[in-house]
């Protein structure tokens, strides 16, 4: 294969802004797919990823163009997700092209997040194309976008092809200029190999797939290879691309993007950014940019019913195969029982994994709010991390507590900086800086902790611009804050599950208002339950939720007997639903009633 | 051979906001092939050793005085000893009591619900306070004596006070000697659904419920059952049927029945209905079925659930079949046993659901 007509490039979009269907017209018209293969959106998979919109595992595809030029390319596309959570699964990913499509929406602009993104691919000295999409709009204004994407990233965007992905508009041109534009793989086949790691997917029969693209060298079918950074060694059993479809080659060479199985069992020998090369010709330097990823927010998960721990464990395992960030360990709580703490790379990390097991493995679970990872300074002088409210030393013992600050971009249109302030504000937020990128749209920057973010700081932020307010986040670094645990209190008795860590100056008006949640949450029972709120011991809030005296079907039914029948059912299958918490059947929603607190 | 029959006229003058039962508005030509129907099915069944006769709906008494007469006659061949029929006040005239007294109906259940004109109007009914009670002496001047009266509490705006007052009105009338109290539920499928009406909260429920008791016990009323109140000992036979889960036919489209282990339904659909069409669907019940079903019923009753029945309907000792959630239950002072009877307690009794998922498998 002749290198220089290899192109490897990325799109980068904001959601919505059309990456998938950009693709979708990509693979179309370079034949890859027959059209009654097409689903929508073929990149994406899951069907998670289908309903939410958004890509959430990498895939990366081997495409043949036929330019004007008369020339036949390669292209190897290489999908990224498009979420905060997967920054540097993101900028790995971006390592492996020499390009990036930026796909800005006409009516829109650019978006925090779509920054976020940009940066990442010029961090990797990538060649940006930007494309204005969705120009058959009404509302599209595409010399306002032009100009934005001049003023905030610096591009020059004049040349950028004006496109429709839905209609298939002027992609054409987008093609030509990866051709054009986009640089062909440096490296040379007769290096050392090295191959950047920057996905791997689970196979029953196969073990652990890995996607690398070949930097360096070549591998082929039967070499022992060798991953830098965890040291695993292992011979390679097949290696191919995928067309979507997998087709199976001899060999990898330089400047290639495919797949390699080696009966790899455990997946955490295989690290996203690692460099696989050649036992017997190793590389001396892996690539750089390898990092080790540590979780950033970490929840309980319980089985709703307790004989379905071990499915539980299962099920958290197989999805671990396919996704190394998941971490978790068994834990017990006094209220939830036998269960597991999890840890994510981010917030819809975690809906995603908790929404899978619900969905994929059919087992109810209760997911506790969930928390960051607390630095602990205690008065012997050394520091604890912990990761549950519930694990917090006494109060004797601890000097100060440390939270993990984030800087935070949101970008919205003007009018919604009032709104947007304050609520950055109401989370404990630290202005920093505020930048107009055009006429009518700023980007704002907050220095936010993350423990207040992962409480519905971005469906405030959403709520508060009717959907405009982009945002994105880094993390900065940890930050002494006045902090202590908040124990709630049912029935005369702390509920571990329910506890959190606030901030002092908050947590007069969150208890309350948690008490307030729970007494809604919570259905009466047969007797009066005492709620309350203590920090460090002390009772801060409290409320009732009275006995319920009757709960009958009053209604004349006369024979219809079924119809009595049907409302005791959903009567138990609610209860069923329920956890058993000492005396008090609690509803799984209470365990995250926290969340959403600072509504009311 | 069943003791009970139920008859369903499923037309009503104008529909109320809270209703979803299987009702439509009544229309004369759709009425008169429907009775050609419904009396046929009722002359298939006239050897049926009838004990108590229920014909309900809908609105009976919006048939015209006619078609009353053709459907009583058909019924002539029972010799029922409670022979109800519902009635709105609207429409029940005096020859037509002249008529029902004449077929032998002895019963006539009211569907009143509120004395309050405020909540009348929102409940889209068309009588006055004083409407009702002229009515009640009519009836009773007619020779009808046993009147049961339906109330409905948790309507939208209703207060305490106004209920208690409705009631005390209602219990101090000598006239009538039987009261339904039922909850207001919201079915989507009612008007009040589709608006969405929002219901009294469940504390202001409650005290509608257990104050409405005192008040109608302070007058001499019994609460034999949980929606239930009478007094002369004039408790409903037939409804009482269905509570110690006796089999009783259900005729025409929109009734239930239940007959040798099969409970059925005569889905409403008029039309096929009126071809003659119509199929029951059918519920083939289980041992299991049947013994929760005869204790979700019974437990209505303050007598509750009659051991020895139990024992000889199914061969089983109820005390052994159930035994997890009676324990459980009688330890919490839930149920108790009480003259070969297994009963629900005055706390219990309110609470019946949340004991009753305990007896479900």
């Amino acid at each position: 294969m002749d290198q220089s007509k290899i192109r490897n490039f990325s799109i980068i979009a904001h959601i919505d802004h059309g990456k998938s269907t950009l693709a979708d017209r990509i693979l179309e018209m370079t034949d890859t797919v027959a059209l009654r293969e097409m689903k929508d959106q073929l990149l994406d998979t899951m069907d998670l990823e289908r309903e939410r919109g958004i890509t959430i595992k990498l895939n990366a595809v081997t495409l043949n163009y036929k330019a004007d030029d008369g020339e036949t390319y390669t292209f190897h596309l290489i999908d990224t997700p498009g979420h905060v959570d997967f920054t540097y699964e993101v900028s790995r990913s971006l390592a492996a092209c020499e390009g990036a499509v930026l796909v800005v929406d006409a009516a829109q602009g650019i978006e925090a997040q779509t920054l976020a993104n940009v940066y990442l691919a010029l961090d990797n000295d990538l060649e940006i194309l930007p494309v204005i999409n969705k120009i058959d709009l009404a509302s599209a204004d595409p010399e306002r976008v032009i100009e934005e994407i001049e003023n905030v990233i610096g591009l020059d965007a004049h040349n950028a092809p004006l496109i429709s992905a839905k209609s298939g508009l002027n992609v054409h041109e987008v093609l030509e200029q990866i051709v054009k534009l986009v640089p062909p793989p440096k490296g040379d086949r007769h290096n050392r190999l090295k191959a950047l790691v920057f996905d791997s997917a689970y196979d029953a029969y196969r073990g652990v797939i890995v996607q690398v693209c070949i930097k360096e060298g070549m591998i082929k079918v039967g070499d022992t290879m060798k991953f830098m950074a965890t040291g695993a060694e292992y011979e390679v059993l097949e290696c191919g691309i995928r067309t979507p479809k997998e087709i199976k080659k001899d060999c990898l060479v330089c400047g290639e993007v495919g797949w390699i199985a080696a009966s790899i069992k455990n997946i955490k020998d295989v690290r996203v950014g690692d460099t696989i090369t050649l036992k017997d010709a190793s590389a001396i330097e892996p690539l750089a940019g390898y990092r080790e990823l540590n979780p950033m927010v970490y929840c309980g998960l319980y089985p709703v019913e307790s004989n379905r721990y071990n499915d539980l464990r299962d099920a958290l395992e197989k999805l671990q195969l396919n996704d190394a960030s998941l971490q978790f360990e068994a834990e017990t709580s006094q209220a939830l029982g036998f269960g597991f703490r999890c840890g994510f790379l981010g917030l819809l990390h975690m809906d995603v994994i908790q929404e899978r097991i619900e969905r994929e493995f059919n087992i109810d679970i209760i997911a506790t709010a969930p928390s960051v990872v607390y630095h602990v300074n205690l008065t012997d002088g050394t520091q604890i991390h912990i990761d549950n409210p519930s694990q917090l030393p006494e109060v004797q013992r601890i000097e100060s507590i440390e939270e993990p600050f984030v800087k935070a971009t949101i970008m919205c249109p003007k009018e919604y900086i009032g709104a947007v302030m304050e609520v950055a504000q109401n989370k404990r937020g630290i202005y920093e800086d505020m930048i107009y990128l055009d006429d009518s749209r700023v980007s704002i920057i907050y220095q936010l902790p993350l423990g207040e973010i992962v409480y519905d700081f971005f469906d405030r932020l959403k709520s508060v611009s009717r959907g405009y307010a982009s945002f994105d986040y880094e993390l900065s670094g940890y930050r002494v804050s006045k902090l202590a645990k908040m124990d709630i209190l049912l029935n005369g008795e702390v509920v571990d599950a329910l506890s959190s860590i606030v901030h002092k100056d908050f947590a007069y008006n969150r208890g309350k208002a948690l008490c307030e949640k729970l007494r809604k949450l919570i259905p009466r029972q047969q007797f009066e339950i005492p709620i309350q709120a203590a920090l460090n011991g002390k009772i801060i809030a409290r409320t009732n939720i009275s006995a319920l005296r009757k709960n009958v079907l009053a209604k004349c039914y006369g024979g219809d007997i079924t119809r009595k029948k049907k409302l005791l059912e959903k009567q138990k299958e609610g209860k069923k639903r329920m956890k058993q918490v000492g005396s008090v059947e609690v509803p799984q929603e209470a365990f995250m009633a926290i969340l959403s607190v600072d509504d009311e | 051979m069943s003791n009970a029959m139920y008859i369903h006229v499923p037309f009503c003058d104008s529909i109320c906001a809270y209703c979803d039962f299987e009702r439509c508005k009544k229309h004369p030509l759709l009425t008169s092939r429907w009775l050609d129907v419904i009396i046929k099915d009722i002359q298939d069944r006239k050897n049926e050793p009838i004990q108590t006769l229920y014909i309900g709906g809908g609105t009976p008494t919006s048939l015209s005085y006619d078609e009353l007469e053709i459907l009583l006659s058909a019924c002539d061949c029972f010799k029922p000893v409670e022979y109800t029929i519902e009635a709105n006040i609207e429409n029940l005239t005096k020859d037509k009591i002249m008529l029902l007294k004449e077929h032998g109906v002895n019963r006539i259940s009211l569907g009143v619900q509120s004395l309050n004109d405020h909540l009348i109007q929102i409940i889209e009914r068309h009588h006055s306070a004083s409407d009702i009670f002229s009515k009640i002496d009519e009836i009773h001047a007619c020779g009808i004596e046993n009147i049961s009266v339906d109330m409905i509490y948790g309507l939208p705006t209703q207060s305490l006070d106004i209920w208690l007052a409705d009631l005390k009105q209602i219990a101090s009338n000598k006239k009538i000697s039987h009261v339904s109290i039922y909850s207001l539920t919201i079915e989507e499928n009612s008007a009040f659904g589709r608006k969405k009406i929002e219901k009294v909260s469940d504390e202001l429920d409650e005290k509608m419920y257990f104050e409405g008791i005192r008040v109608l016990e302070s007058f001499g009323f019994e609460q034999y059952e949980i929606s239930n109140f009478c007094r002369y000992g004039r408790y409903s036979r037939h409804n009482s049927a269905y509570w110690k889960y006796d089999d009783f036919i259900g005729i025409g489209a929109g009734a239930y029945g239940k007959e040798e282990h099969i409970y059925y339904h005569w889905p409403f659909r008029l039309n096929d209905y009126i071809k003659g069409t119509l199929k029951r669907e059918e519920t083939k019940l289980t041992k299991a079925d049947e013994m929760f079903e005869m204790i979700m019923m019974g437990l209505r009753m303050k007598q509750g659930v009659s051991l020895e029945r139990f024992n000889l309907v199914f061969h089983e000792d109820l005390r052994k079949v159930f035994h997890e959630a009676i324990e459980k239950h009688v330890r919490s002072n839930h149920l108790e046993i009480m003259n070969g009877h297994l009963r629900c307690t005055c706390e219990g009794w309110a609470i019946l659901n949340s004991i009753l998922i305990d007896f479900m498998e």
